[in-house]
């Protein structure tokens, strides 16, 4: 079961990413990067079973819910901020490097 | 009990799936919460009760209703920029990078670091071990939603006021 | 003592030229007084350093298990060094009071040349090859700016990213060797590196690697035969750093690296020999260019690569004395050249020898003080250029097979032509054009005063130097001389004066110009050749475009778009993988 556990912090990962590489509209990265620290923090739990020291990885884990928690509150901020300023979501819209 | 998992594990990528390819914000934020259930769901059962009730109420709480409010401020909209990497591209290297990942992880190739240290007890840990980055994120949390309220007070008067006119 | 100088060496010029940047290009007038009270501050505390030379190495602190300690010597070779570095700096700073008056964007110039002296003092005054790898690049950062100064002109930021690339190449020599030294030894310490060489622990072909790889970065950075064709371009420099980066330290960061390194590459088979031929291609083909050229900063550049081409013979000759009073003497005499031609085209505004003449009466000042140093760099007796070439010649005469004698005596006559024709075409004959000159101000005269002085003077302290050089570096094979020994050795010895009759033969031929037989096809073929540096500039041309076109060609990936970024992100992830699953980390 160990495995499958693997399986799923994996696809998890994955699927965060690829969502990152597809996605222009601001508030769906937001939603990718959520998914991607759930794979993380899935990941540290799990570590913290197999070497048995669970209380370590709790506190760590909790620390990584807060900063992720933090991450989507200030995203969703900016993202509205974004739509306020220049009427859109898409992201290549703020990008000014010459292409 | 492989059967739970089994089904926990498979329900949670579907899931994870559809909040990123589904179209519409709105659902896409539904089914974030449905991923935070079933990442709380997981936890449980791999022996963290404490952090699954966290997880629970953060991840299907907070972070839901903030998403809401932010989808109900701006609103959808279709994208129509150029796609800069495409579609298999995409995939493959995602499958083929991860899956490297999986392998090394399942087949115990990753180096591995041994645990020496006995474990405490867990409130102990958390509030005097870790207190100085407790306090820190306690403060940071409070501060990020303090500063957002300020942040987006104009865009939610504005939409306030345009409400109201019509 | 030497613990508390040697810090606030590096970090009196780096000081003031972080507030010099503050200040601002607004308040002219204390941007020249505060520079130049930082550069006088550091040439004091160097001279003071002098006083504590001794074979010890001083260590301040760990910078990390990776890297070693932040290790400083205070033997002769480095603290000699520092002293040219900061004395000739600060006669630089006070001749840019004057020269550089009513400039644009001095904060910059200032800032980036005390940045320069504070980074010469720690490149050759540390003993961890990491940290000369650091100072060198900072070196090299200060040049390419200081080059670029006038950066509206295309051509001073050609001549700029030209030097920028040739140099930056020898510093990836520089870095190899590094690396290959850290992973036999296991430290960074350059005395651990002497030591673990001369007792055999490190294989042969290695050793062999790391000679040749510190060859490379010694001839890019003071160019040397394969790399020499950046000099000249960078003499689009103001002249104040001409005389200082380009002709007294930055370009003696080679010599210094070889010297250094020497006690433990000079066993290695064919490396002296490589360094001697190096050094001898190069004298005579930047003398022959120097004949040739017709810009008077360009002559004295190919003449900054001969006599560097000297420096190098010296080495492969096997005589680090002798390379090093050289280095001294040459310091000295060509930043003053340089500073007296800067006076020369800062009045008439022309830098075309071929459009001056007959200056000697209007600038009497100037002209005395350049006659003096173009009579060092030809070899005339009692000046210290005689003493210093002298010193080489007679190294080279008994250390080496007589062809390389030969060559060297060719040199030398080709040395002494090119510097009568400089000075006859400068200050004497008919004025070719109307040019108008005036004598040079107090702040401008006084360095050249200074240097004069010590043109006539600096061979005098020519026994506690070999002396000082002899006690703190015990493993290099120093002799210890007196000045009378070297006095009744070189007038001793017959070959010296077969040496003066050949400098004679050099004056001679340009006064008989007309009469010898010289303007056949061969002497215009030579011409054509040399002006077009040998074919070296058009490889060095393709490689600057080269890498211009790379670059403009790798900005494409750079897109600013964040899935483009990921993607960027995963391929490494990919490489990482592919790594630990292939050999594990």
């Amino acid at each position: 079961m160990n495995t499958l556990v693997i399986i799923a912090i994996v696809s998890l990962i994955a699927i965060g990413f690829y969502c990152l590489i597809i996605t222009r509209n601001i508030l769906k990265i937001i939603v990718a990067l959520q998914v991607l620290v759930k794979g993380a923090m899935i990941a540290m739990i799990l570590a913290g079973k197999l070497t048995d020291q669970m209380e370590l990885a709790q506190s760590m884990a909790i620390t990584i819910i807060v900063a992720d928690t933090i991450v989507a509150v200030i995203g969703l901020a900016m993202s509205i901020q974004l739509r306020e300023k220049t009427g859109t979501c898409d992201i290549h819209s703020i990008s000014k490097l010459k292409r | 009990m492989p059967l739970v998992y089994f089904l926990v594990v498979a329900a949670l990528i579907y899931s994870a799936h559809k909040a990123t390819r589904v179209k519409g914000l709105l659902n896409a934020a539904l089914w974030l919460a449905g991923t935070s259930c079933l990442t709380s769901i997981l936890v449980y059962i791999l022996g963290s009760p404490g952090l699954a009730v966290i997880e629970l109420s953060v991840g299907a709480g907070l972070v839901t209703v903030l998403f809401v409010f932010a989808i109900s401020i701006i609103g959808d909209e279709k994208i129509t920029s150029d796609v800069f990497v495409p579609h298999w591209l995409a995939i493959s290297i995602s499958v083929v990078s991860f899956g490297m990942l999986a392998y090394l992880l399942i087949a115990q190739h990753m180096p591995s670091v041994q645990s020496e240290t006995t474990s405490p007890i867990f409130s102990d840990l958390f509030w005097e071990g870790r207190k100085i980055d407790i306090y820190l994120q306690g403060a940071l949390f409070i501060s990020g939603i303090l500063g957002i309220l300020l942040l987006i007070a104009p865009a939610v008067s504005k939409r306030i006021k345009e409400g109201k006119n019509k | 003592m030497a613990g508390i100088l040697i810090p606030f060496l590096i970090f009196t010029p780096w000081l003031t030229a972080i507030l010099v940047w503050f200040i601002g290009d607004k308040h002219e007038e204390g941007l020249h007084q505060f520079a130049s009270a930082g550069a006088i501050l550091s040439a004091i505390l160097s001279l003071l350093l002098l006083s504590q030379i001794g074979d010890s190495t001083i260590s301040f602190a760990k910078i990390g298990p990776l890297f070693g300690n932040l290790s400083f010597s205070t033997d002769a070779l480095g603290i000699i060094l520092a002293c040219i570095a900061n004395c000739i700096g600060s006669l630089t700073v006070i001749f840019s009071a004057e020269y550089m008056k009513h400039e644009k964007s001095l904060a910059r110039y200032y800032s980036m040349v005390l940045l320069f002296i504070g980074a010469m003092s720690g490149l050759v005054l540390t003993a961890n090859i990491f940290m000369i790898f650091f100072f060198w690049e900072i070196t090299a950062l200060c040049s390419y700016q200081l080059i670029s100064f006038y950066n509206d002109d295309p051509n001073a930021v050609r001549g700029g990213l030209k030097a920028l690339f040739i140099t930056q190449f020898g510093g990836i020599g520089l870095m190899v060797a590094g690396l290959l030294i850290f992973g036999y030894t296991h430290s960074f310490e350059i005395g651990r590196f002497i030591q673990a060489a001369q007792g055999g622990e490190i294989p042969a072909n290695v050793l062999g690697i790391i000679g040749f790889t510190l060859i490379i970065a010694a001839t890019a950075k003071s160019a040397q035969f394969p790399f020499f064709t950046w000099l000249p371009d960078a003499m689009e420099a103001p002249t104040p750093v001409s005389a200082l980066i380009h002709a007294a330290t930055m370009v003696n960061a080679g010599v210094y690296l070889l010297c250094r390194f020497f006690p433990a590459l000079e066993a290695v088979p064919g490396w002296k020999m490589t360094i001697l031929i190096l050094g001898l291609i190069t004298i005579l083909i930047s003398s022959l260019m120097a004949i040739f050229a017709t810009d008077l900063k360009r002559v004295l550049a190919y003449s900054t690569v001969s006599q560097l081409g000297y420096m190098f013979a010296a080495i492969g000759a096997g005589s680090v004395l002798a390379c090093q009073f050289h280095l001294l003497s040459h310091a000295i005499f060509k930043a003053l050249l340089f500073l007296c031609a800067g006076a020369i085209i800062h009045s008439c505004g022309t830098r075309d020898m071929y459009k001056m003449g007959g200056f000697f009466k209007k600038i009497p000042f100037i002209s005395i003080t350049f006659i003096i140093g173009s009579l060092a760099l030809a070899g005339i007796p009692v000046l210290n250029g005689f003493w210093s070439k002298e010193l080489i010649l007679e190294s080279i005469h008994s250390g080496t097979p007589i062809i390389i004698y030969i060559l060297m005596l060719f040199s030398v006559i080709l040395t002494a032509l090119y510097t009568i024709r400089c000075v006859w075409l400068v200050f004497f004959g008919e004025p070719r054009s109307d040019l108008h000159v005036h004598d040079a101000p107090f702040l401008m005269a006084l360095p050249l005063g200074i240097l004069s002085l010590g043109t006539i003077t600096s061979w005098l302290v020519f026994e506690p130097f070999s002396r000082s050089l002899s006690n703190s570096l015990p493993l290099y094979g120093i002799p210890k001389e007196t000045l009378s020994e070297l006095v009744s050795k070189i007038f001793g010895d017959p070959y010296t004066f077969l040496a003066l009759g050949m400098v004679a033969i050099g004056i001679l031929i340009w006064f008989l110009r007309n009469k010898l037989p010289l303007h056949n096809s061969i002497t215009r073929k030579i011409k054509s050749i040399s002006l077009n540096s040998f074919g070296f500039e058009a490889i060095n041309n393709g490689v600057v475009n080269g890498i211009n076109a790379a670059s403009e060609a790798i900005r494409n990936i750079q897109t600013g778009s964040l899935n483009w970024n990921i993607f960027g992100m995963l391929i490494g992830l990919i490489c990482i993988l592919i790594a630990l699953m292939i050999g594990g980390l």
